[in-house]
C-alpha cells in the first residue's frame, strides 16, 4: 500500500513544532479562514493557530469560508519569503500564531460541520495514549501551566 | 501500543464458541493489517487468541481506484479507507447477472464511511470485502474510535470463552 495514513494532528502542535512534522502525513481539522483560487492557497484556523494549505491536489471544488474542514495531506516545507509559500491572510487577530515555514499539501478534504471539537480533541488524545503515539509536546501541552513556544504573525 | 496477536490454540470446531466470531468486530485498520491469518486464510486472530471473520471499520475514503473497465464490471471501484492508524483496500464483489443483488455502493473522496465486511488477503494484501458501506457523519467517526478503544482493551487481555 503506497498511501500513508493521515495521523490526526492539531494545528497548535504543527505551529509549535513545524520542523518535526515536515514529511509526515497528517489529518488536520479547522475552520476555513480564507481561500485564494488564483494561488491555490487556503488558510485553516483552530482558535488562534493558523496553517497555510496548498489546495492544488484537491481539484476544483466549492469552499465555504467559516466552514469546518478536515484535510489529509503531507506537511511540506514552504518558502516563507512570499514566493511560493503561504501568504498571511488579512484580518487575523493580534494573537494569531502560525508557522510560515510549513504548508499542508492537502490531497483529501472533507467538510466536518457539526463536529464537536472538544470531544474530538479528547478522543484523539485518548487514541494516542492507547496506541502509544502521544507526542511529548502534546502531552506537555495537556498539562496545566505549560505553553508551547512558537512565533506570531507580524 | 500494538495488540499482542496470538493464534488460537483450540481446534477450529471451537472457534465459533467465541461470540466475536459471529459479529463484525469493531477494529482499527492498523489492527486489521496486523491480524494473524489462519491456515485457511478465512479467519484472523487478534489479541489474545480471538477469532475474527467480519469487521467493521470507520474512516475516510482517501482513494477511489476505477482500474480497468473489466475490473469495474466485476468488483466496482476499489475504495481505500484511512482511519488514522492505517489504510486498507475495500472491494465490493457483485453477483454476476443477479437482478436482486443490492446496488454497488460508491463514495467520493473525502467521505467518512462505515464499512462492514469480510476480512481477506488477496495477493499478499489485506482487504475488506464489503457487505455494506454507508456514509456517516464526523461525530460517528469519533464515537467509533472510542468504541474500538474499548473493544481493544478487552481483546488485549481476555481469552476467548
Amino acid at each position: 500500500m503506497y498511501l500513508e495514513p493521515g495521523r490526526p494532528v492539531f494545528l497548535d502542535e504543527l505551529v509549535a513544532e513545524p520542523a518535526r512534522h515536515v514529511g509526515q502525513t497528517v489529518r488536520v481539522t479547522g475552520t476555513l479562514h480564507s481561500y485564494s483560487p488564483a494561488l491555490d492557497r487556503a488558510a485553516l484556523v483552530d482558535g488562534q493557530y493558523l496553517l497555510g494549505v496548498d489546495t492544488r491536489l484537491l481539484g476544483v471544488r466549492q469552499y465555504h469560508v467559516g466552514q469546518t474542514y478536515q484535510l489529509i495531506g503531507v506537511v511540506a516545507a514552504a518558502d516563507g519569503d512570499g514566493g511560493d509559500g503561504p501568504v498571511p491572510p488579512d484580518q487575523l487577530p493580534e494573537d494569531a500564531r502560525w508557522a510560515p515555514q510549513i504548508a499542508l499539501q492537502a490531497r483529501v478534504a472533507k467538510e466536518a460541520d457539526g463536529l464537536d471539537m472538544a470531544i474530538y480533541r479528547k478522543s484523539v488524545h485518548a487514541l494516542r495514549r492507547f496506541l502509544g503515539t502521544e507526542p511529548q509536546a502534546a502531552a506537555a501541552a495537556d498539562r496545566p501551566g505549560t505553553e508551547p513556544t512558537h512565533g506570531s504573525v507580524g | 501500543m500494538n495488540l499482542d496477536n496470538r493464534a488460537c490454540t483450540r481446534p477450529a470446531e471451537d472457534w465459533g464458541l467465541d461470540p466475536l466470531f459471529w459479529v463484525p468486530a469493531k477494529l482499527f485498520v492498523g489492527d486489521l493489517l496486523r491480524a494473524l491469518p489462519s491456515a485457511s486464510g478465512s479467519v484472523f486472530f487478534v489479541g489474545n487468541q480471538r477469532a475474527v471473520r467480519s469487521v467493521e471499520l470507520v474512516g475516510v475514503v482517501v482513494s477511489v481506484d476505477a482500474r480497468s473497465p473489466k475490473m469495474v464490471a466485476y468488483v466496482g471501484k476499489v475504495h481505500v479507507v484511512d482511519d488514522g492508524t492505517g489504510v486498507i483496500l475495500c472491494v465490493h464483489f457483485a453477483a454476476q447477472g443477479d437482478p436482486d443483488a443490492p446496488p454497488r455502493q460508491e463514495h467520493g473522496l473525502g467521505t467518512t464511511v462505515c464499512v462492514e465486511g469480510r476480512l481477506a488477503t488477496f495477493r499478499g494484501e489485506r482487504q475488506v470485502v464489503i457487505r455494506e458501506m454507508r456514509a456517516v457523519g464526523p461525530n460517528h467517526e469519533v464515537a467509533g474510535w472510542l468504541e474500538r478503544l474499548s473493544l481493544r482493551a478487552l481483546l488485549a487481555t481476555a481469552p476467548p470463552p
